[in-house]
């Protein structure tokens, strides 16, 4: 059983390693394309047409796939100075409801993306002639997938009684 | 669903440790479900809550910042403010503000400045032989003028939520972040008139001054090019934040220290903060809407036309709900909650919105230096491991001062409003 856990968390850690990289390049991207923006409509007079939209779609990226990988981290705020009323045991009990809620959630909006999917892959959005379903839906759907695998990692180690793995570094 | 239940589960949840964007998309959810509203709506809102040009800015400023600690450009602009002000009573307690100030013309970020400028100061201060937690207490208030001085990843986040121009928010921080500046050098003079807190330093010679110009021009020039290029209409305030990008690189390359691994450290931190942040704002899109549904802003006007008669009373209650909630909630979340709201009682009682962007963040970077959720007030303490008691007391003359440069901000709105409306206008 341990094995099992101790490999599917191998899974898991290169999944968010790639999730990482990915959002990595989305920065990467934003700053070159608005930086080409800029240049070439000052520097050589010659505007860029699809550079807003790429940087603006990068950012929507980023933003999704980011907070899968920072999930995995246990990164995303939390109001965490009331942590100490709690004993260990409900606050292992609390950490469980938490997981299993938050999957549930995700769940719900991956069920969602699918029922729309066939539509939003009709509409294309903006200059670049991608569809919604791409621009906006497929990176939600990515991250939401993402984290609830590592909701179900979470769960694992806690019912094994061990601590989620803390801090993991972004990249 | 009644709405104080609303509030209720949220807080509950927020205890239970959920983290914040979650939190809300829950208590979103209770809601549509609670009042039989299409939960199709959830996946859509979010979806496309952050396709937005203006959003653009944050990560590069957010990069900026990280590029500015990671590349040298903070032990420069720390060098040119030593020699600068160091021999005046508070020597490195008025370095440490100025320091500050001028990175703020960088970054649009407080955690940038108290993480990176402010491990910079926190150690010479400490080395200077500074009572630590007063050198800790001085990075922490002076950390609270990056996002009041343009950049400002929170005015951004403030004109996405208002509508309203960047630039124009951006100019009418301009004057406020100043006399905060100058506030904040007064109660350190104040502080340290004793001179058993504040070890006398001496006036930097013309060879030291010389050489720390000549390091930091480069520097001292991207507020000019920044605030220049967006007036001038060279670029727009999210094109700003790619050019102060490139111009950091540009001078932190010529640094015989920087490397590729730098360069990957500040766009991988970049990556983490940005979506983070932006990741609430995407779900404020569904909780926004649902305080809309429930009549939050009518409710909050009819509460307040009970008892304000006057721009001041709103304005104050303003600040109180502000601070209150600053408390309790990061800046980012507590401005998507408010501000719809807020932006009701101002278009009623006649607050020029950029009025109130302004008094926003500079309340919300109040909250943002108190206990019990602080980010400013952690980055701090995990810089000095100093406990969170022992800041906050060092803190309470620097609170009384930014609540005193909130007041005169709100009560006499020409402060903010001067230049915009000068600059704009013409």
């Amino acid at each position: 059983m341990n094995k099992c856990i101790e490999s599917y968390s191998s899974i898991c850690q290169i999944i968010a390693t790639g999730l990482r990289y990915l959002a990595f390049l989305t920065v990467v991207l934003i700053v070159l394309s608005l930086g080409a923006q800029v240049c070439f409509r000052y520097l050589l007079q010659l505007p860029l047409e699809h550079t807003d939209e790429l940087a603006q779609t990068s950012l929507v990226w980023l933003t999704f796939i980011g907070a899968a990988a920072l999930y995995h981290e246990r990164g995303h705020i939390t109001v965490d100075c009331l942590s100490d009323l709690f004993s260990e045991q409900i606050s292992r009990y609390l950490a469980i409801t938490v997981e299993v809620t938050i999957a549930f959630i995700l769940c719900l909006i991956i069920v969602q993306i699918f029922e729309t999917q066939s539509v939003m892959q009709r509409v294309t959005y903006g200059t670049l002639g991608l569809s919604k379903f791409a621009l906006h839906f497929l990176p939600l759907l990515i991250s939401c997938l993402a984290t609830v695998l590592f909701n179900i990692e979470a769960i694992l180690f806690l019912l094994r009684n061990d601590a989620i793995p803390a801090n993991r570094r972004f990249i | 669903m009644d709405l104080l239940w609303l509030c209720v589960l949220f807080i509950t949840l927020l205890v239970m440790r959920f983290p914040i964007a979650y939190a809300m998309i829950l208590t979103s959810l209770v809601s549509l479900w609670a009042d039989e509203l299409p939960i199709l709506n959830l996946s859509q809102k979010i979806a496309s809550g952050v396709d937005s040009f203006p959003l653009l800015a944050i990560p590069l400023f957010i990069l900026a910042g990280n590029l500015m600690n990671t590349l040298g450009v903070t032990e420069r602009i720390f060098g040119l403010a030593n020699v600068l002000v160091r021999h005046i009573s508070g020597g490195l307690g008025h370095v440490n503000v100025l320091a500050s100030l001028i990175f703020a013309g960088m970054s649009g970020s407080s955690i940038a400045d108290a993480g990176g400028l402010g491990a910079v100061e926190i150690k010479a201060m400490n080395e200077a032989g500074y009572p630590p937690a007063f050198s800790a207490a001085v990075t922490a208030a002076s950390a609270t003028i990056g996002p009041v001085v343009p950049p400002s990843i929170a005015m951004v986040i403030y004109a996405f939520i208002a509508q309203e121009s960047v630039a124009a928010l951006f100019l009418a921080g301009l004057i406020p972040g100043l006399l905060m500046a100058a506030l904040l050098m007064t109660i350190i003079m104040f502080l340290c008139r004793s001179g058993s807190t504040a070890p006398s330093m001496p006036r930097a010679t013309m060879t030291e001054t010389r050489h720390a110009i000549r390091r930091a021009v480069w520097p001292l020039l991207a507020p000019i090019i920044l605030v220049g290029g967006i007036l001038f209409g060279i670029f727009t305030p999210t094109e700003a934040g790619v050019v102060v990008v490139f111009y950091v690189l540009l001078i932190g390359s010529t640094d015989a220290r920087f490397t590729a691994t730098d360069l990957a450290c500040a766009i991988r931190d970049t990556a983490r903060t940005t979506s983070a942040t932006l990741f609430i704002i995407a779900i404020s899109m569904i909780f926004g809407w649902i305080v809309v549904v429930k009549d939050v802003p009518d409710l909050i006007l009819t509460f307040v036309s009970g008892f304000a008669d006057s721009q001041t009373t709103v304005m104050l209650f303003i600040i109180v709900t502000m601070l209150a909630i600053g408390m309790f909630l990061e800046g980012i979340p507590a401005q998507l909650i408010t501000v719809p709201t807020f932006l009701v009682l101002a278009a009623q009682y006649n607050i020029d919105p950029i009025h109130l962007g302004v008094v926003v963040v500079l309340t919300i970077m109040i909250g943002s230096l108190t206990p019990p959720v602080g980010l400013v007030l952690y980055t701090v303490m995990a810089t000095t491991n100093i406990r969170m008691i022992t800041l906050v007391k060092a803190l309470w003359p620097f609170y009384l001062v930014l609540l005193t440069a909130t007041l005169l901000v709100a009560l006499i709105p020409s402060i903010a409003l001067w230049l915009p409306t000068l600059v704009l206008n013409n």
